[in-house]
């Protein structure tokens, strides 16, 4: 028996208790733990539930937007961003927002900026 | 002037209306230790890019090498103890590079031009960088190898001549005096006047320090430090180092080859180098196979050995000769990273312990080593003195093992074993004294033309010192002829016999 990947147990996982399960299953989580621990692969739980929530949001059309500022919430206008959008409140920016979508990153702190000037003065 | 550039630069930045923004593709670390790191994220990274891990003390350089389906597994090259699980990883775009130029000459750095010998930072003119990994020039650039490279030892230039643009390997097991003779080599470069001297670029993978500096304080005494670029990983150095070494050495000397001019580069050695791409290899957790080394440790060395070329007029007419070396364990050249590296190369040097111990040095086995493309490129005088010195000095060997069991032989077998004692002897030359081509024909033509027959064996050495100061002082425009024209005509020949005759008559009358 092979090993499984987190993405390969997560997909699993979506056609078991997504939308649409699949018929006749009977404790599917339950079951699924089993089979997860039948395999030694426990120490895979984290990403295999991040994995699972990639997918979720990949199937509903959406993506997880991460929005990090100064003062969170409050200090962005999140009303045009569609998907699962996470705040994070964070000193060290020292200015301006940056914004990840899953492997996109899109950085316009102070921090950020100070860093490519220095980059720049360092040629 | 540097104040006002950097005056500017922070204006530009400060008063910068318009935003240049752009999307950046980047991971997180999930997994590091020992050099590697497992990353996820980054869909869009090539192989072979450079990453940059976000740490708390700044940038630290890796490089893409395992792309996955929802992973990949890079290399860090900078200070991995830096590296925590879950730091950003921003992917640049940029394929690992190296910056090259003249400013590199006389430096000691490490693969990415970074200085090590306490200098100051190296800044190129130019501005130049070369991507480490490049597909070798394709068969339309290039030319076959005709011009020699001398290494200054008589063994060598007469048996197993090495040309511009050729890849020779030296084997042999340790402590035989393999880096020994790539020093010579160097050194020599710079004393061959008659050919344009070649740009050293040294490698280190894997070796002591203390070895690498007692090499380069030797360089440097002997002005071989003014052509030559050592790049040093010492055994200290993370693997993913060491791994790039002869890359970046090889690009460095693409520069130059570029550029029309020659260049000369020693990677010593590939064993230690073939260590160290298993090490990361089986990290990655790429599949073992044969001594758990990798599926593609042979393209590890045939795409680098590939990029030695002679280039042809119409693409600079530069060259890039590769002398890797291979450490064997007990003598064993059959091993694995042995025979490809053999297989790869135009020919070989092979050191043999017997004779080492016999204090034969170099201790160069004729009957193992061989030169597959240095012989067009050998020297027309050369061709004509040595021509006969491989095919007596084999014979030699074989019949050698008949004097240890005291048989009666016959006239001519003893003739041929006793000029073999002295060939040897002859061929026998203390380090860092590599001797000029030109005064390497005058010594092995009085050896094959039998002047040195009825010279004790324990003198040869001493014969050879005193013919060569006779010729320059008699007439040493024989000498000179040789090498400006690098023949050996009649006339010259003619000369050199009396000059020689002449001295033997002496020696003996005394």
């Amino acid at each position: 028996m092979g090993k499984y990947t987190p993405k390969q147990y997560a997909e699993v996982l979506y056609d078991l208790v997504g939308n649409a399960p699949s018929a006749g299953t009977k404790n599917p989580i339950k079951n699924f733990i089993a089979a997860v621990v039948k395999n030694g692969d426990m120490s895979k739980t984290n990403l295999i539930i991040s994995e699972f929530e990639k997918i979720c949001l990949f199937k509903k059309g959406e993506k997880k937007i991460e929005v990090t500022t100064i003062g969170g919430k409050e200090s962005f206008p999140a009303g045009q961003l569609k998907g699962e959008v996470i705040f994070r409140d964070d000193e060290k920016v020292l200015g301006g927002v940056r914004i990840r979508i899953d492997d996109k990153l899109i950085d316009n702190t102070l921090r950020a900026r100070v860093s490519r000037l220095k980059e720049s003065l360092k040629v | 002037m540097e104040k006002d550039r950097i005056l500017r630069e922070l204006k530009n930045q400060i008063l910068e209306t318009k935003q240049k923004l752009q999307a950046e593709n980047v991971g997180e670390v999930f997994k590091v230790g020992d050099g590697v790191a497992e990353i996820r994220g980054l869909s869009e990274v090539m192989y072979s890019e450079i990453l940059e891990f976000e740490t708390e003390s700044g940038k630290v350089k890796g490089l893409a090498l395992n792309l996955l389906e929802d992973s990949l597994g890079a290399i860090i090259l900078g200070d991995a103890g830096l590296i925590r699980e879950g730091q950003t990883v921003k992917s640049t775009g940029k394929l690992l590079s190296v910056p090259v130029g003249e400013e590199f000459l006389g430096r000691v750095i490490n693969p990415l031009g970074e200085p090590l010998d306490g200098g100051p930072a190296i800044k190129t003119k130019e501005g130049k960088s070369y991507p480490i990994e490049k597909i070798a020039s394709g068969v339309i650039t290039r030319e076959s190898v005709k011009t020699p490279l001398h290494t200054g030892i008589k063994a060598i230039d007469a048996i197993i001549p090495i040309g511009r643009g050729q890849r020779e390997l030296i084997i042999g097991d340790r402590q035989i005096g393999k880096t020994a003779l790539v020093v010579d080599t160097i050194i020599n470069q710079g004393r061959d006047k008659h050919h344009k001297t070649p740009v050293c670029i040294y490698v280190a993978v894997g070796q002591k320090e203390s070895k690498v500096a007692t090499l380069v304080e030797r360089l440097k005494k002997e002005g071989a430090m003014d052509y030559t670029v050592v790049v040093v990983t010492g055994a200290a150095t993370p693997a993913p180092l060491q791994y790039i070494a002869p890359y970046a050495g090889c690009a460095m000397g693409e520069y130059f080859m570029d550029k029309g001019g020659d260049a000369l580069v020693i990677y010593d050695d590939l064993t230690k180098h073939a260590w160290a791409y298993r090490q990361i290899s089986l990290l990655l957790k790429r599949p073992p196979g044969r001594e758990a080394y990798p599926g593609d440790v042979f393209y590890l060395h045939s795409r680098l050995l590939e990029r030695a070329a002679k280039m042809n007029k119409s693409h600079g007419g530069g060259s890039l000769t590769a002398l890797p070396i291979i450490e064997t364990q007990l003598a064993d050249i059959s091993a694995y990273i042995p025979t490809n590296v053999i297989s790869i190369t135009d020919g070989q040097i092979y050191l043999e312990p017997e004779l080492f111990y016999q204090g034969v040095r170099p201790a160069l086995s004729v009957g193992l080593s061989v030169s597959r493309v240095g012989s067009a490129a050998q020297t027309k005088a050369m061709k004509r003195v040595a021509g006969k010195l491989r095919l007596e000095l084999a014979q030699y060997r074989e019949l050698a093992a008949f004097v240890q069991f005291g048989q009666d032989l016959d006239e001519g077998t003893k003739k041929q074993i006793e000029r073999g004692v002295r060939l040897t002897e002859l061929l026998k030359q203390p380090q860092y004294q590599p001797m000029p081509f030109e005064e390497q024909v005058a010594s092995i033509y009085a050896a094959v033309n039998g002047f040195l027959d009825n010279v004790p064996v324990e003198r040869v050495q001493e014969f050879e010192t005193g013919l060569l100061r006779f010729i320059k002082e008699r007439d040493g425009e024989v000498l000179e002829n040789i090498r400006d024209t690098g023949e050996l005509s009649e006339e010259l020949e003619k000369r050199l016999k009396e000059v020689t005759g002449d001295f033997a008559k002496n020696y003996f009358g005394k």
